[in-house]
């Protein structure tokens, strides 16, 4: 009775995400008659996965470490707030832009010196904190509209986008910023500090790693990912209202989660949570497509959350 | 009558078979001793029997039944009940309630009885003399007295086998006395117990048979009488004696590059040591010595009130392990699994991880990462499949060597070696002290801390004893006598001069 | 250190309801008409509702897990009594109507709360991705019974039960109350409740004990589950309609509650008791800001740094240090 299925194992285990991939794409194309792999709709798969991908960088960041940072639709809120206040005093959008991100990382160094500096799990310093930032957002806007023409019209001249080259915008700040990540996770020592702490903090203290600050520091790139996913937002839609960060948080844990990141930390790879986020578009996509009742929409995210971490601890069983 | 018997046990994990074809027997009435070095098997055997591992092939028959060990509720059924060091207690319930857990006394059908409870713990723990607060959290307990009420946990089981992995550990010694006395009145009333120990004087203190597993077999099974303390070894390692002492090239004679003079903190008391480049210094101590805290005060995890600490004569003072290391100090800490090594890491970047850190080095690529490994893999003799493999599944020994290239990576001039061969096969123990002496002859110091007097006797140049938080004595080892040491810091109160500097 | 250990002593006790106290006596400083007979009973029907919730989400964080789905699960749960008693209305009579009504919200909750403690302990999925997977599929379901539009309870009796009051009180405290005793009584008295607090002490131990830890796990979240789907119950009466969105953050403050009440998200220790009182002293707050006329969205804010300063100050008293990390 010895365990003969090592290799199998792990290798589904780090490719299940893009079996699922693969999978969903083949199903979709078939069931919408090709719809599904028009260019138009790959725009579209790309621009809803923008959002959530960029957060969910910042999200596995956190992740990697062994936290997790519950506050990210809070800090997206209070981004688009400060973007739709400074917008309306007639800001030059390029300040807009550098206070939204300037606003997020402060948001996350609050998060960051509670997690590296108190013994409370990040888990709760982070509720806390989106709870806070939430009503914060709320309080000053007074939950009305927000608008942010100015910044759209900003990108748009500043790149000197056509109309396709204006859809593609979102898209390709999220490949952008996840190459970024693959380059600073894969090769620097940071990246290695940060596997480490998340892998083992003692171990990685006892090699003289600061591990406060290690652990700070993801907090404050995940609530600049999230200013930037927020300014991604801005500018696909020109006016919302702040709430809409609120799915953008367990979307982001679920992309990371599906894309094989070890919730504990120490494991997981940009690339997988890049696929993580597709899969969720696509899946949404596809259901959309399909004319599925939006509530149903709702149960089948979940559903495909827990069947996918299903399937990961099925398939590795760790006695 | 036959308690227990094994037939042809086999079981793996992760394609490596781990036992093979254990055949054990237990009488009752008998203590039966289990040894091997680690890694041999005998907390599988023991995982096994009280139903941890329930995916092995063979027979277990328990009172002459085939029983199949299927969970550990079977196990307990069957009147199988194992005492593992520490992790069988729930730390935060009390003394109490971690007796009678699973096992709780009830008034009618359902309701708890907590007099009943309260009044057997209580007789439990007295008989081993101790005043154990049976209210608070455990986690709150001294460790010994938490060995003691996982103990009383398996005496309130009420089980008709016992198998005692390694508990004695954590007791001084008339606890200890006390524990042997106690399983020997269980035996006489005809329990069996299997009584699993690296001490091996326990062995023939208490056992009436030995059986002995090396690499996942049984080497032999016989009368405690009919054996000696080398054949024991001889048949634990396959060779005759467990440590060489080497010659080696006497120590430089320029001043030295660490010096503590009468630093206390609030654990310890006066510590004054210096140590040479080259030399290898071994600490000697039980659990309570504090001699931990010298190896952590070094490496900036703790700060000390009064007295001094000096690097090639400038005062030193790291702030925290990143400073240490700046000026040369690498350590070894005692559980590498959880402290020293991220094992879910490859050997490869665990190799570079303080390396990088120490100066400063910004980019670190692929490329770069597998040739450093690669050639530490060489120099150490490192045995894995290769330089990505995870550090978890690497055997101890060679655990250890990752976190020796560590250090030899970052260039550490100090090496604060924690209990360095706890855990390892004698095979590779040896490949460690040749390394060890091969350090210090390129002019390393080594710093050992351990419980292992032989080891320290083979090893060091110096040993230094310690009770309590103070430096005792300090002995020339290759003219030291094993039984003076071990009665230096068996004693309780503390003997002998403050500074122990002088050779 | 007296003054130190006297402090921990202090925050160990019952602290929440004096701090309870205090504040609904700052409030009736501020203004005298804060403790109305309206002001009580809302504040006490509010508490009713989020006790249940307290209480099932104090039984799965002992065991050291987490449910983050016990909101939407209430919400779900007045949906479902709304949609099954609108669509029996009539055709049967009235009491059973009502029975059939709550048993099949009580079942689907049940179901749901026992497939996730499955998971959680079959399946070993992590409890905070295994809740929030059933978070999502209650949420879907209880907007797909209805299509999102609130529905009305045509049985009477219904109201009566559950919106009812007795004097000032309403009868949901009742309810909260005996619920209360009946599983305080069962984790003082009955192993069980060691079994729950062994469990989240530590599972290996547990397990090696004989503790059948797989079925204390399932049975906790199914648990949990039932007393959402009570507190959906009483939601729908109190709002008089089922709709999905009705408890949509509520399990934030339910943690926040426990947290406040000193149970540790580790599992292994806490009492539901202090748990409860931690979430009076936030609906107090609550109905004293609302009453003072201040925008609801600084409740959140104000919570938010509650929720953070007592996990600083339950750090604090922790009274072994963290283990160091070199060990002899």
């Amino acid at each position: 009775m010895i365990d003969q299925r090592v290799t199998v194992a792990e290798f589904l285990r780090r490719y299940n995400v893009f079996i699922t991939l693969g999978v969903l794409v083949a199903f979709s194309a078939l069931s919408t008659r090709g719809l599904f792999l028009t260019a138009g709709n790959l725009i579209n798969i790309g621009e809803r996965a923008s959002v959530v991908g960029i957060v969910a960088l910042g999200q596995m960041l956190v992740i990697l470490t062994g936290g997790i940072d519950l506050s990210v639709g809070g800090i997206m809120a209070i981004a688009l707030t400060v973007m739709s206040k400074t917008a309306h005093a007639n800001v030059p959008a390029s300040l807009t832009i550098l206070l939204a991100i300037l606003t997020g990382m402060a948001a996350g160094l609050v998060n960051g010196i509670l997690v590296a500096r108190t013994k409370v799990p990040p888990f709760m310093v982070t509720m806390g904190t989106m709870l806070f930032y939430f009503s914060l957002a709320n309080l000053l806007t007074g939950a009305s509209l927000l608008e942010y023409y100015s910044l759209q019209r900003f990108i748009n001249s500043a790149f000197r986008l056509a109309k396709l080259g204006e859809r593609l915008v979102p898209t390709a700040a999220w490949l952008l910023l996840s190459v970024l990540l693959i380059l600073v996770l894969g090769r620097t020592r940071y990246g290695q500090n940060v596997y480490a702490v998340g892998g083992k903090e003692l171990a990685a203290r006892l090699s003289g790693i600061r591990t406060g600050t290690v652990k700070l520091s993801v907090y404050v790139g995940s609530g600049f990912f999230s200013s930037i996913a927020a300014m991604v937002l801005a500018y696909r839609l020109s006016a919302s209202n702040p709430d809409i960060g609120t799915t953008a948080l367990l979307e982001s844990i679920a992309a990371v989660v599906c894309g094989g990141t070890n919730i504990n930390g120490g494991e997981g790879s940009i690339f997988g949570t890049l696929v993580g986020a597709i899969v969720m578009a696509a899946l949404l996509n596809v259901l959309n497509l399909l004319n599925t009742n939006p509530y149903i929409q709702e149960a089948i995210k979940g559903l495909m959350l827990v069947a996918f971490v299903i399937f990961i601890q099925v398939i590795t069983r760790k006695r | 009558m036959e308690l227990l018997r094994t037939r042809d046990i086999n079981i793996g994990f992760f394609g490596v078979q781990v036992l093979f074809d254990v055949n054990f027997e237990l009488q009752a009435g008998e203590i039966h001793c289990l040894c091997g070095e680690n890694g041999a098997g005998k907390s599988t055997l023991v995982k096994i029997l009280t139903g941890i591992y329930s995916h092995y092939t063979g027979e277990v028959s328990i009172a002459g039944r085939a029983v199949r060990v299927a969970s550990a509720r079977v196990a307990r059924e069957n009147g199988v009940f194992a005492v593992q060091q520490h992790r069988d207690l729930v730390p935060t319930l009390s003394a109490v309630e971690n007796i009678f857990l699973g096992n709780e006394l009830r008034r009618g059908s359902m309701r708890l009885d907590f007099p009943a409870m309260r009044e057997q713990a209580r007789r439990l723990t007295g008989g081993f003399e101790v005043e154990l607060d049976l209210d608070r959290p455990v986690s709150q307990l001294r460790l010994s007295e938490q060995g003691i009420v996982a103990i009383c946990k398996a005496l309130a089981a009420d089980s008709k086998i016992l198998l005692i992995d390694e508990a004695s550990a954590p007791l001084d010694n008339t606890e200890r006395q006390t524990l042997y006395r106690i399983l020997e009145q269980l035996a006489a009333d005809g329990k069996g117990i299997v009584y699993i120990s690296h001490h091996l004087d326990e062995i023939f203190r208490i056992g009436r048979r030995v059986t002995v597993l090396r690499n996942g077999q049984v080497v032999t099974t016989v009368g405690v009488k009919e054996i000696d303390y080398d054949g024991l070894i001889a048949a634990m390692t396959g060779q005759k004696k467990l440590y060489q002492r080497a010659e080696r090239a006497a120590a430089s004679e320029d001043a030295p590059l660490l010096e503590l003079r009468r630093v206390s903190n609030d654990r310890l008391r006066e510590v004054g040591l210096s140590l040479r480049r080259g030399e290898i210094l071994g600490v000697a101590g039980l659990e309570g010595s504090a001699k931990d805290e010298i190896a952590r005060v070094i490496y900036g995890l703790a700060d000390f009130s009064e007295g001094e600490l000096s690097w090639d004569g400038r005062p030193f003072r790291p702030a925290d392990p990143l400073e240490a290391i700046r000026g040369g100090v690498g350590l070894v800490p005692t559980d590498r699994k959880n402290t020293g090594l991220v094992t879910c890491r490859s050997v490869a970047e665990n190799i570079i991880l303080s390396v990088i850190n120490k100066a400063g080095r910004f980019l670190v690529g692929p490329a770069w990462i597998r040739r450093v490994a690669q050639a530490n893999i060489r120099r150490l003799g490192i045995r894995t499949s290769g330089a990505g493999q995870l550090v978890e599944y690497l055997s101890g020994g060679n655990q250890q060597k990752v976190l020796l290239s560590k250090w030899l990576e970052a260039d550490a001039d100090l090496l604060l070696l924690l209990e360095p061969t706890e855990g390892i096969d004698v095979g590779t123990r040896a490949e460690l002290y040749t390394i060890f002496r091969q350090l210090a002859a390129a002019g390393k110091s080594l710093l050992v801390f351990t419980s292992d007097i032989d080891e320290l006797l083979a090893l060091s140049d110096r040993i230094l004893t310690m009770v309590e938080g103070r430096i005792v004595w300090a002995y020339d080892a290759a003219r030291a006598d094993k039984t003076v040491i071990l009665n230096d810091i068996l004693v309780k109160a503390g003997r002998g001069t403050a500074d122990a500097a002088a050779r | 250190m007296p003054r130190r250990v006297e402090l921990q002593r202090f925050l160990k006790s019952y602290n929440m309801l004096p701090v309870a106290a205090a504040i609904v006596l700052l409030g009736t400083i501020i203004n005298p008409s804060f403790v109305s007979e309206f002001n009580i009973l809302a504040i006490l029907l509010d508490s009713a509702i989020f006790g249940f919730l307290v209480l099932g989400e104090a039984l799965v964080v002992i065991t050291g897990g987490i449910d983050l789905s016990v909101g939407n699960m209430a919400s779900m749960s007045s949906v479902v009594v709304a949609w099954v008693m609108k669509g029996l209305y009539g055709a049967v009579p009235d009491g059973l109507n009502l029975l059939v009504s709550l048993l099949a919200a009580l079942a689907l909750c049940g179901l749901v709360g026992f497939l996730t403690g499955l998971s959680v302990a079959g399946l070993r999925i992590p409890p905070l991705i295994a809740t929030l997977g059933s978070m999502w599929i209650v949420q879907g379901i209880g907007y797909s019974f209805l299509k999102g539009v609130p529905t009305g309870f045509p049985v009477r009796a219904f109201r009566t039960i559950f919106g009812g009051s007795l004097g000032p009180i309403p009868l949901g405290a009742f309810y909260l109350l005996a619920a209360s005793v009946l599983l305080a009584y069962a984790l003082g008295r009955y192993r069980f409740g060691r079994w729950v607090y062994a469990v989240g002490g530590n599972d290996y131990a547990a397990y090696i004990s004989g503790v059948p830890v797989a079925w204390v796990k399932v049975a906790v979240y199914t648990v949990s589950a039932l007393l959402a789907g009570v507190a959906g119950f009483l939601v729908g009466a109190f709002a008089s309609v089922g709709y999905p969105r009705a408890c949509n953050s509520y399990e934030l403050f339910a943690i926040a509650a426990i947290v406040m009440g000193g149970i540790s998200l580790t599992g292994g220790e806490g009492d539901i008791w202090n748990a409860l009182a931690g979430m009076l002293v936030l609906r107090v707050i609550n109905k004293l800001m609302i009453f003072s006329g201040l925008s609801g969205y600084l409740e959140g804010m104000v919570v938010g740094v509650i929720l953070v300063l007592t996990l600083l100050l339950g750090s604090l008293r922790r009274e072994k240090p963290a283990p160091k990390a070199v060990k002899p």
